[in-house]
């Protein structure tokens, strides 16, 4: 039982639980402002019936002609929340909205250890279009997959023919 | 600057931009919508300008209600209407803005209407917002039969949608009501889709049931993988809204509450989130249905003791369905009802689930947490529980040593480092809190959020480095606040998001209004100025490189914001036991109380400073011709500044007295910890500064009669009481060992208290200090001129002789207080003598809970612990040292 509501300034007071997972980034301030001050519609939070934010999803859309897509920039659900299909229902907002976007695809990096998220992504249809090298810096760096889903406006699904090698960081654009 | 830069060039657009978002930055509106208006005289064919003149209108608005519906809020709904009428509108920014135009006209029936008309076309990047923005106008218009169906139709399109559900269940009761209301036969709406009677929201929930089970059961594969709550939670809703309306029927509409409640365990009682679902429902059920239900879900578990065995889970599943039971009888309040050896039996059986159910977690990697860790936070409250029923601090220490080892099954588990957390402050050792608490990685917007985890103990126990630490890192955080929301306000011009422009403006006024931000500036400037001095010239160089100005306060009590985050503890404490919103608002009383305290406090110290060094930053000559000549005006104001902070002083502490009374109580679920005030006031702390405030006040009054050969005027306030006890025999009751005995052998305390109370003392000594070094620097002159004219005592007026005399024992009372205090604390703090005491907190007893602990483990808490006490000690006795110093050359 959810409500999926806008993500409002006043929930970075409460969103607390969901950020204090350890896999889940706590941003400054400009990067939420950011998202929330250029695409709004991206940034959704879902609210349990007790009014505890659940989880949220924070998004955009971007990228010249062809590649015009939507970017999942950050996707995260506390953990008492688990195992309710939150996560693809947010999801799934996502990419509505994309679709009337009239994107081409949808994208998302993840850790490639992060088999739950991953295998999470296959199930809700995406695919691994390239491995991003040393993506995530920390006291070990770890390689990203970049992963995606093709929308109806791809009709020919070119944008989730895999690309042919991994790539560094600083060749995404 | 941009403004001379258009008078120069009145026809560029680029300036105008910049002078827009200069005027966006500081946050005036109605320039704004002047050079927005410039900007689409120059260039009329963009769209966007015109609409940040409407904006920033709608935002004048916002700030001037009175005009609001008078003026703002039409001109801007013309000015839209306008472009309308001539085909010009564009984008969907440009739709929405005439929405809120609209709404905050309650002009609810014209907004519908351009949901209705073709402008609707232009709102895609929302896809839910019509349909919920359509059903909120028809709310708002109290349209209830529409908004019933309006509602129905959206559950039945997506049926776990919480607010839909709630807002449907309003609506059908308020046309419920309108009909017992209306007289027979004058209200006839039976034939519409609307549910009006209770029988057809029964009817309509459990259609929704059957739905949800029939697609799940039905279907291959099932449409949906997951149950969804929605509809169930909607029937226990539907109940609780009844029970509460005292409706006869409510326990039999829908069948009998405890079987529905037993249902919805069956279907999500293996979900995490189950708790804090059935935990709004828990009124429904009578005290024996609760614990009918509790025991007999335990039975069909499965799992209960046989013969004395423990019947362990065979699956992650039956676990949390029993950790869910467990967390329920909880929260019905049954752990509290519990004997001592109840309460430790039951702590025994969970701990030995805790460690059967660990291989479980086997191939979890380090950021998971253990399926089992729930098991481990219950069996700690249950621990503490005991601790506090017995008064035994052996309780927590066995807790702390529990906790420790949970997390190296599961490091990254934010409850357990919360609660152990709480249990080192309790037992007063901050320096494992704060490590704990760097391993959470707060950052940015958290350090107003979760400072508070432990901003009240870190000066409470005297660390006074990490302080300042703590207090840098959250200013560096605010201080850049105003900035980051102004460019983003920017941007959401430049985008047309203008719904988000007064969200922003709102955000950022909560957030400069942060009481954290307000404690922390508080707290900072009062370690500041006491700290580091030695000498009372060190104390003036430290205030004269401050910009303050005492006259003013700097917090705005009205307007304060408490953003502290509570809800991050999983609490399943009692709703009897613990109301958390009752406390979060005590809470916040209390911390503006003491901050009021400490706000003032700090104003009358730069005040005394001042006082006493009027010419402190000019030249030193302290001749005391000059001091006259340039006292004259800026003394005498100062005098008055002082005077009047120390009434606002003792007002407050007057206030906080009576506040004082109704102090909050710590449980552990709770982690808004109490301020200092309670021991504050136990000791007349804020008594004593008053009376040393008073002698630099006689002093200085009694100098300028002297200088000015007049008798002296009377003091213009009544002055304070001593305090019953001296300072010296406070510090001599604070002589304790750290760890106590009490009970015969049976009970150990931890003496935080005693802590507590030298933090306290030592720094209440090193503002007394300050004061007399100020008094100091008014009396030396005189000291002097009495020097020169010889021995001629006895001619000096009667009332300066009392001040010295008052002075001198003031000076001589503070210097022995400082060594006591030294003393009371360097002996029981000592390494062998801490490790001897803390060794007494080990259990020797036959439960489970008390053995194999691991030595290893259990050696390096005592360490953490006892290092965090000498901490403590090692900081004041640097404090305490310099303030020795600082006396000595205070003496005549």
């Amino acid at each position: 039982m959810t409500t999926i509501r806008p993500f409002t300034c006043d929930d970075l007071f409460t969103f607390n639980n969901v950020n204090l997972d350890p896999l889940t980034e706590t941003y400054g301030l400009p990067f939420y402002l950011q998202y929330l001050a250029h695409w709004p519609e991206y940034f959704q939070a879902a609210e349990s019936p007790s009014g505890e934010i659940m989880g949220y999803i924070m998004g955009k859309a971007e990228g010249p002609a062809d590649n015009w897509h939507g970017h999942v920039t950050a996707l995260t659900v506390a953990p008492e929340y688990r195992r309710l299909g939150l996560a693809a229902k947010l999801m799934s907002s996502l990419e509505d909205i994309s679709e009337k976007k009239k994107c081409y695809f949808v994208d998302l990096f993840v850790r490639v250890s992060n088999r739950v998220a991953v295998d999470m992504y296959k199930r809700l249809g995406y695919i691994v279009y390239r491995r991003v090298l040393e993506y995530y810096s920390g006291d070990v760096d770890e390689d990203a997959f970049d992963m995606r889903k093709a929308l109806s406006h791809d009709t020919e699904k070119k944008s989730i023919v895999p690309f042919t090698r991994d790539v560094r960081p600083e060749e995404l654009e | 600057m941009y403004e001379n830069a258009y008078k120069k060039k009145p026809d560029s657009e680029e300036i105008l931009n910049a002078l827009f978002m200069a005027y966006v930055r500081i946050g005036n509106y109605k320039k704004q919508q002047q050079v927005a208006m410039a900007l689409h005289k120059l260039r009329p064919q963009k769209n966007p300008y015109y609409f940040w003149a409407v904006m920033s209108i709608v935002m004048q608005a916002y700030e001037n209600e009175n005009l609001a519906n008078s003026m703002f809020l039409p001109l801007a709904g013309k000015m839209v209407e306008k472009f309308i009428n001539e085909g010009r509108l564009e984008a969907e920014a440009e739709v929405r803005i005439y929405l809120i135009i609209l709404q905050s006209m309650a002009k609810f029936e014209e907004a519908l209407k351009v949901l209705k008309g073709p402008l609707s076309e232009k709102l895609v990047s929302e896809p839910d917002f019509p349909s919920f923005l359509e059903v909120e106008l028809l709310t708002k218009l109290e349209l209830w039969t529409t908004v019933n169906t309006a509602y129905k139709r959206l559950i039945e399109s997506n049926p776990d949608s919480w607010q839909c559900y709630k807002e449907y269940l309003r609506s059908s009761f308020i046309l419920i009501d309108a009909h017992s209301n209306a007289e027979e036969g004058v209200v006839n709406c039976s034939d519409t889709a609307a549910d009006d009677t209770v029988e057809r929201v029964v009817e309509f929930l459990s259609t929704m049931v059957r739905r949800d089970r029939d697609s799940r059961e039905s279907a291959t594969p099932p449409q949906l993988p997951y149950p969804i709550r929605g509809p169930y939670l909607g029937r226990l809703e539907l109940l609780r809204i009844l029970k509460d309306r005292n409706d006869v029927n409510w326990n039999k509409v829908l069948g009998n509450p405890l079987e529905l409640i037993c249902q919805y365990y069956d279907q999500f009682g293996d979900k995490p989130c189950c708790f804090s679902d059935l935990q709004l429902y828990a009124a429904l059920l009578s005290e024996s249905e609760k614990q009918q239900m509790i025991t007999e879900l335990l039975a069909k578990l499965g799992i209960q003791s046989q013969d004395g065995q423990i019947v362990m889970a065979t699956d992650i599943k039956v676990i949390q369905r029993h950790i869910l039971l467990i967390q329920l009888s909880r929260y019905y309040g049954f752990h509290r009802q519990m004997e001592t050896d109840k309460c430790l039996s039951l702590a025994e059986e969970l701990l030995r689930r805790y460690t059967d159910g660990l291989k479980f977690g086997e191939s979890l990697t380090s950021t998971d947490q253990q399926y089992v860790d729930s098991y481990m936070l219950l069996l700690i409250h249950l621990l503490h529980d005991v601790a506090v029923s017995t008064k035994n601090d052996q309780y927590i220490w066995h807790a702390l040593v529990l906790l420790e080892m949970s997390l190296t099954k599961s490091p990254t588990n934010s409850q357990l480092k919360l609660l152990a957390i709480q249990l080192y402050a309790q037992i007063g050792a901050f320096m494992p809190c704060y490590n704990l608490y760097e391993s959470l990685e707060i950052k940015h917007i958290q350090h107003d959020t979760l400072g508070y985890v432990v901003c009240n103990h870190v000066l409470r126990l005297g660390h006074l480095s990490v302080a300042h630490t703590i207090f840098d890192n959250t200013l560096r955080f605010f201080a850049s606040v105003h900035k980051d929301t102004s460019d983003y306000l920017i941007s959401c011009y430049k985008y047309g998001s203008f719904p988000k422009v007064q969200e922003f403006v709102q955000f950022r006024h909560r957030l400069q209004n942060s009481l954290q931000f307000a404690i922390c500036t508080a707290e900072k400037l009062l370690l500041d100025i006491i700290s580091n001095a030695s000498s009372h010239q060190m104390t003036v160089d430290i205030i004269n490189g401050m910009d303050i100005d005492p006259m003013t306060e700097q917090t705005d009590f009205k307007s304060l914001c408490d953003n502290r985050d509570d809800s991050i503890v999983f609490s399943c404490e009692p709703n009897k036991v613990v109301d958390k919103k009752e406390l979060k608002q005590k809470s916040f009383l209390e911390e503006k109380a003491w901050l009021h305290i400490r706000n003032l406090t700090a104003r009358c110290l730069v005040t005394a400073v001042r006082l006493g060094s009027p010419l402190a930053g000019g030249t030193t000559a302290p001749e005391s011709a000059a001091i006259r000549n340039g006292s004259d005006a800026k003394t005498v104001k100062l005098r008055d500044v002082l005077v009047r902070l120390r009434g606002e002083l003792a007002q407050c502490l007057t206030d906080s007295r009576q506040l004082n009374k109704a102090q909050m109580t710590n449980d552990l679920c709770l982690d808004l910890y109490r301020t200092r005030l309670s021991a504050f006031m136990r000791l007349d702390l804020g008594d004593r500064f008053l009376i040393v405030l008073d002698l630099l006040l006689s002093s200085e009054l009694h100098q300028n009669s002297q200088q000015d050969g007049q008798k002296a005027a009377s003091i213009s306030f009544s002055p304070a009481q001593k305090p019953a006890k001296s300072l010296s025999s406070l510090t001599q009751e604070n002589r304790k060992p750290m760890v106590m005995v009490c009970g015969g052998e049976e009970r150990r305390q931890i003496v935080v208290e005693m802590l507590e109370n030298s933090v306290l003392l030592a720094e209440h000594i090193s503002q007394v200090t300050i004061v007399l070094g100020a008094c100091h620097e008014i009396l030396k002159p005189i000291k002097a001129s009495l020097n020169k004219k010889g021995k001629k005592k006895k001619e000096m007026d009667p009332v300066m002789v009392s001040v010295f005399e008052s002075y001198d024992s003031f000076l001589s009372e503070t210097l022995s207080a400082v060594a006591d205090l030294q003393e009371a604390f360097s002996e029981p703090l000592t390494g062998d003598n801490l490790a001897f005491q803390l060794d007494a907190l080990k259990i020797e007893n036959s439960n489970l809970l008390f053995q194999h602990v691991d030595d290893t483990l259990e050696s390096s808490i005592r360490k953490k612990v006892t290092a965090s006490y000498q901490t403590t000690a090692a900081e004041i006795k640097t404090l305490l040292d310099r303030k020795l110093r600082y006396l000595e050359n205070l003496k005549f």
